[in-house]
């Protein structure tokens, strides 16, 4: 029973701080699929006035940014961006301990982020492939 | 923009114009440093010189003839219209001399656009003692031997030193009239001085032949009842002439001037020209030095821009680079002052002597439209005090649109005083309410870097393009402190997000570039260039362009912080080329 009881107060006390950042700053994020991309919010130590937050995409590259005032120490933002995975990264504006959240965004109808005419590009490519190795096999058969 | 762009907003201008009614009555402030050269015809107006034999010769009435020569604006010369420019003599519909036994009054006018100028830099009028007013070549310049009276002395101190003397109030009417008021007494100190209409001396009496005397209740029974403008219809300069060498004491009533008004938007510009040889030195701040006959310079001209648009919502403001600053302001003027920057910690080097604007009016502003006042991000501070002029007294202050803790406000010593308590709050509306509940707007842009296009340009037209934009930081740190980002969004919605390249390569103003990473930038601040190059094209793809600029540092686990932007960043609008 003793024993029970010790466990459960240390648990009380380490949980905190296993779900919450430790230092100032940025506490808690969330991040959610919309129908445009990535909504996120998050709560904040005292006295912290703004948030910038990064997004990730699968391969950690740095896509998109931007800061968000801090009021009652709650923000709040949204990243316009196309379906895929991706880990929003947000912390204090003037610095401090990064939290992060991945989130899977389905539904978005926003197009691909970066690369002018990649979608085009790659959709030729894909019908040039097609069409030599239909012509092959043509060929072959 | 180009500090002279982005603050510089708040960039150049000397000549103020302005439609009449709104300015009555009339208060002006002036700051004067250099002085002013060269001025138009206008057609239709009519202008008077007072010349007079310099050795108070007589000379009979009616037997004087008079020729000017006129230059068009670089373009040759040319003789103001219904002049004879064969023989160079006057023909009476445009110049017109009545003299008495020592003087002569002059009075001509031109065609719109004529830049009257004179050769060799000096006044190039000849004084013709022949009955038959025919110029036979026997007669002196007037320069030499008369002169073109001043109308009024004034003496200013040694160069850039505050202005002191007496000024006119030159203004227009939609009928072409010219009308001076004479403004005494200015004394100016680092901050404007401000003159009443009712302290005006009323000196018009050298109207044209067919004007009448105004008033200023002339003014208000206008016809037209718009607000301002009508750049042209009003048209202002001061009189001011500067004794070089440290000359202080001239009789100035010796002295050759010659003033003309270049009508409609723009430009006023005024020459002074002294006794004796003069020569363009191409100084556009400074186009003639004048030597009298005991080789003393004697006087400079500065070259004042136009202001051509109202400033503000009423008032009338030249813009800060100016050499003379003045403003005009009519009963609903309500104005704050921000101070003298150097009550700052952050001065931009384009801030040095006149150029921040330290005066606004607030008068009829919104939430949605308010008076946009240009800081610097990293100066925390921001303090202002009303005008006392037309009664403005702010009983309140609140920042809009922030969360709590982001901007304190305060009221100390009976000045505003706002402390900005994080760079993300870098555009921030604040409502001011006066005693009588009127509300007042003003938004602080607190400005740390400044994005623009720069183009070059070859013999066959626009070459490549370059995004690019100057930051100015912290003098403690370096540029290698800082990353900025560039997050491009095109018009097909792609966005991309890059970082810029230090350009090692900054432009402090016209051609003077420093190929550094960074450089002075001013009071406790650096300044370097950075760039991305755009495609040809880029106008037709790209939409905007927002920047942060981040510190650098971070690692996987700590941000390092963010040094400017809010939400997704700086803006700026492709179209509009700048920031």
């Amino acid at each position: 029973m003793k024993k029970s009881i010790f466990v459960l107060i240390i648990g009380l006390i380490v949980l905190p701080f296993t779900v919450f950042a430790a230092t100032s700053g940025v506490k808690t994020l969330d991040a959610v699929s919309t129908n445009t991309g990535i909504r996120f919010n998050g709560t904040t130590d005292d006295g912290i006035l703004a948030a910038s937050c990064t997004l990730y995409d699968k391969d950690n590259n740095d896509i998109d940014f931007v800061s968000v005032p801090v009021s009652s120490n709650a923000f709040e933002g949204t990243f316009t961006i196309a379906n895929g995975k991706y880990t929003v990264k947000c912390a204090n504006y003037d610095g401090g301990t990064i939290v992060e959240k991945e989130v899977t965004v389905t539904g978005s109808v926003t197009a691909p982020a970066t690369g002018d005419n990649i979608t085009i590009y790659l959709i030729l490519l894909g019908l040039s492939i097609s069409g030599i190795v239909l012509t092959k096999k043509k060929i072959n058969g | 923009m180009k500090k002279n762009r982005l603050f510089k907003v708040f960039g150049l201008v000397t000549i103020i114009t302005m439609m009449a009614e709104v300015i009555s009555p009339f208060i002006v402030k002036a700051e004067p440093r250099n002085f002013v050269v060269f001025f138009s015809v206008e057609d239709g107006a009519g202008y008077t010189l007072v010349a007079r034999n310099a050795q108070n010769q007589p000379v009979a009435d009616g037997q004087q003839g008079v020729y000017i020569t006129v230059e068009n604006a670089g373009d040759g010369t040319v003789f103001l219209e219904g002049m004879d420019g064969s023989n160079q003599k006057y023909t009476s519909d445009n110049v017109t001399a009545v003299c008495n036994n020592n003087s002569c009054t002059v009075a001509f006018s031109g065609v719109e656009g004529v830049r009257y100028s004179t050769p060799g830099g000096c006044p190039f009028v000849l004084w013709n003692t022949d009955a038959d007013n025919e110029y036979n070549g026997t007669n002196t310049l007037l320069t030499n031997t008369t002169h073109i009276e001043l109308r009024n002395p004034v003496q200013v101190g040694p160069e850039f030193a505050p202005y002191q003397g007496s000024a006119y109030l030159v203004w227009k009417n939609p009928n072409g009239g010219t009308y001076f008021h004479l403004i005494n007494n200015i004394n100016s100190s680092s901050d404007m001085d401000y003159y009443t209409a009712s302290s005006m001396t009323d000196q018009s009496k050298t109207y044209g032949p067919n004007e009448t005397v105004p008033t200023f209740n002339d003014f208000n029974k206008d016809s037209r009842t718009r607000g301002y403008v009508v750049a042209g219809n009003l048209a202002l300069w001061i009189e001011a002439y500067k004794a070089k060498n440290n000359v202080t004491t001239i009789d100035w009533t010796t002295v050759d001037t010659k003033e003309l008004l270049e009508g409609n938007i723009g430009r006023l510009e005024r020459e002074l020209i002294s006794n004796g040889t003069c020569t363009d030195d191409g100084d556009e701040e400074s186009l003639h030095r004048c030597v009298d006959s005991n080789a003393t310079v004697m006087d400079t001209g500065i070259g004042l821009q136009p202001i051509g648009e109202p400033t503000f919502n009423n008032s009338y403001i030249s813009y800060g680079d100016n050499n003379f600053r003045i403003t005009i302001y009519n009963d609903n003027y309500k104005g704050i002052s921000l101070g003298d920057v150097s009550s700052l910690h952050y001065v931009p080097y384009f801030w040095d002597g006149f150029g921040r604007v330290d005066a606004y009016d607030i008068s009829n502003t919104t939430k949605n439209n308010p008076q946009e006042i240009i800081a610097v991000l990293l100066e925390s501070n921001f303090t202002f005090k009303e005008l006392n002029y037309n009664s403005l007294n702010i009983q309140t202050v609140k920042a809009l649109d922030v969360p709590e803790g982001a901007v304190d406000v305060a009221k100390v010593s009976g000045e505003w005083n706002f402390t900005f308590n994080s760079h993300y709050y870098d555009n921030v509306v604040f409502e001011l309410t006066d005693t009588a509940n009127q509300k007042y707007y003003i938004r602080i842009n607190r400005m740390t870097f400044d994005p623009y296009i720069h183009t070059e340009w070859t013999p066959n037209g626009p070459g490549d393009a370059t995004l690019m934009g100057d930051f100015y930081f912290d003098s403690n740190t370096s540029n290698t402190d800082y990353e900025i980002t560039a997050k491009i969004v095109y018009k097909n919605g792609k966005t991309k997000t890059v970082v810029m390249e230090n350009a090692n390569d900054i432009e402090m103003g016209g051609d003077n570039h420093i190929f550094a990473p960074e450089t002075n930038g001013g009071t406790n601040l650096k300044v370097a260039t950075y760039k991305i190059n755009l495609e040809s094209d880029y106008e037709e793809k790209i939409d905007s362009v927002y920047f942060n600029i981040k510190k650098t540092g971070s690692t996987s686990t700590n941000y390092a912080g963010t040094f400017a932007g809010s939400g997704n960043g700086i803006y700026m609008k492709i179209e509009s080329r700048r920031g």
